[in-house]
């Protein structure tokens, strides 16, 4: 049978910064298949608790994987196709609404 | 810009009507949050061919079926978005606002066409936001979209076609598939098995079913699952699983979730259509007439999004659903709509009672339609089963009462992963039939927009 998704003929790779560290990525890929391959082990935070996260189920729906992109805030992993040099970073779920100082 | 129609999404369904639609002349934009055309069934499908193309290889008959599609589709003469979110349907009048390439817009159509499909069936399970567990449609995607496996021992959970498909697919790709376990009993297949007859009426669905059941047989499989519990700290380590009254553990580092699918009805929602509870599907679904209009003048819907019957009924779905808005423009002759209807609605259905017999045999068991009370059911906001039932006892008595108690479902992901969760255990602690409640109320914007976005939408057609 004929595997559709055969890996070795994939015109690949680009690399990405995520977190200060170069990635690999393949050409057409997404963000989030990326950082899973990478083992990333999270790609951001609860707001609630801090709780790691990671992608689940990359068809846009869960925003489980939102990462900032090039600077982008709340960026679905799973949306955002692979870009050469992109610079990815992990986030809080939600940006924390939390002002510096406001404790003072 | 202005358009007869406006068709939400460019899967089976959202690419068959741009495609039936400009065929009748009508003017036709297709808004998709996808990079390229073919849904979740085929997406990437251009690149898959490609690819099959570079390598000297074919598609399989129904990718390559996709494919065909994906390629009519460029080159009906639609105006295709990519990457473009709806986050706004608004019903009087009938107004699509959306996000693309970073702005707002507003399109006023004579029509819209929602062929949104359908998503995974979110159940709760304690550990089920850990990292390291995904549902098996999403490796299934990883598969297609980078040609990857998850890294690791991989265990898959739940029930439905999809998931003994993922299985296969990912041993044949050399995934580490340590376990298949399956709430599915043998009472489920004998209680669909008066529905086997139906099931001849679409020989290629029973045969894709049956294909399924023999090529599992190689990995470690668990049948009537009653409980499971994921593993883990910081990630996923391992599963506890309670079988005929006895529990047990495996130690995984991925576990991939599967429970059926619903359809999508997040837009129908939001415009307020009628909805009905389909309770062999066990899911919300838009009441529409015969073709396929929701009680929302004009609004549409074709596909998955109208109850589960897959692609190739998602295919006839989208022809069907543009064919009296090109009678009422005036493109087609009443004739010629009953004649074309005629025939679709025929294999539409035999589609349809096809499905009847996965519907019963891979029904999701009600012990984790109702999850427990640790368990956190709305991921963005953190809410558990418990927390549920303590606003229950100060008086929530439906689901909008429930979101200002708890806030479940007023994270990001809008209620998607949640509502149905919620819903199950208010109607447990009411003690009404699941369906019997309201769904939770959708209300726009459906994907984050800044302040400065809204405020600068551009208006079409005013």
């Amino acid at each position: 049978m004929n595997n559709p998704h055969e890996t070795t003929n994939r015109l690949s790779s680009m690399s990405l910064n995520f977190e200060g560290c170069v990635i690999a990525a393949r050409e057409g890929e997404t963000v989030a298949t990326a950082l899973l391959a990478a083992k990333a082990g999270y790609t951001g935070t609860s707001q609630v608790s801090g709780r790691r996260r990671s992608p689940y189920c990359l068809t846009g729906i869960c925003f489980e994987c939102l990462v900032e992109v090039n600077g982008h805030a709340n960026q679905r992993a799973c949306m955002v196709r692979v870009r050469k040099n992109m610079t990815i970073r992990r986030q809080n779920r939600l940006p924390s609404l939390h002002l510096k100082g406001r404790e003072t | 810009m202005s358009s007869d129609v406006i068709v939400i999404g460019a899967g089976p369904a959202g690419m068959t009507a741009a495609i039936q639609a400009a065929e009748f002349g009508l003017s036709v934009l297709v808004l998709d949050e996808q990079p390229a055309p073919g849904g979740q069934r085929f997406r990437d499908i251009e690149m898959a061919e490609r690819q099959a193309k570079r390598n000297g290889g074919v598609l399989d008959k129904d990718d390559a079926h996709g494919a065909l599609i994906a390629r009519r589709f460029r080159e009906s003469g639609v105006t295709y978005l990519a990457q473009a979110s709806v986050w706004d349907v608004a019903a009087d009048p009938l107004e699509v606002s959306y996000l693309h390439q970073g702005s707002s817009f507003s399109v006023r159509p004579e029509a819209v066409v929602v062929a949104t499909g359908a998503l995974e069936r979110p159940v709760p399970i304690p550990g089920w936001m850990l990292p390291g567990v995904m549902t098996a449609g999403a490796a299934q995607l990883m598969l297609k979209t980078s040609g990857r496996i998850p890294e690791g021992r991989v265990a898959l959970l739940g029930c439905g076609p999809l998931l003994l498909l993922a299985a296969k697919q990912l041993l044949a790709a050399g995934a580490d598939v340590v376990a298949l376990l399956q709430t599915t009993a043998l009472v489920d297949l004998l209680r669909a098995a008066p529905y086997l007859p139906s099931a001849f009426l679409a020989p290629k669905v029973l045969l894709q079913g049956l294909r399924l059941l023999g090529r599992t047989t190689g990995i470690n499989g668990v049948a009537s699952l009653q409980g499971a519990r994921i593993l883990g700290k910081d990630s996923v380590t391992g599963v506890e699983y309670t079988v005929g009254g006895r529990t047990a553990a495996l130690n995984c580092d991925v576990v991939l979730l599967h429970f059926g699918v619903v359809p999508n009805t997040q837009i129908t929602q939001l415009v307020r259509a009628d909805h009905v509870w389909n309770d062999r599907q066990l899911c919300w679904q838009p009441v529409t007439d015969v073709w396929q209009e929701t009680s929302i003048p004009n609004v549409m819907v074709a596909g998955d999004g109208r109850g589960i019957f897959g692609a190739d009924a998602a295919g006839i779905s989208g022809r069907l659903s543009v064919l009296n808005i090109a009678y009422r423009r005036g493109a087609i002759p009443e004739a010629t709509k009953d004649r074309i209807a005629r025939d679709l609605r025929g294999k539409h259905e035999r589609l349809a009672r096809a499905r009847a017999f996965m519907d019963i045999a891979y029904r999701p068991p009600a012990s984790f339609l109702r999850p427990n009370a640790d368990v956190i059911l709305c991921r963005c906001e953190e809410v558990l089963g418990r927390d549920i039932q303590a606003a229950v006892a100060n008086g929530a008595s439906g689901m909008r009462r429930l979101k200002a108690h708890t806030r479940a479902g007023m994270g990001v992901c809008r209620g998607q992963m949640c509502s149905m969760a919620t819903s199950a255990i208010l109607s447990e602690q009411l003690g009404a039939e699941l369906g019997r409640l309201e769904p939770a109320s959708v209300r726009p914007p459906l994907r984050p927009l800044t302040a400065g976005q809204l405020a600068s939408t551009k208006h079409y057609g005013d």
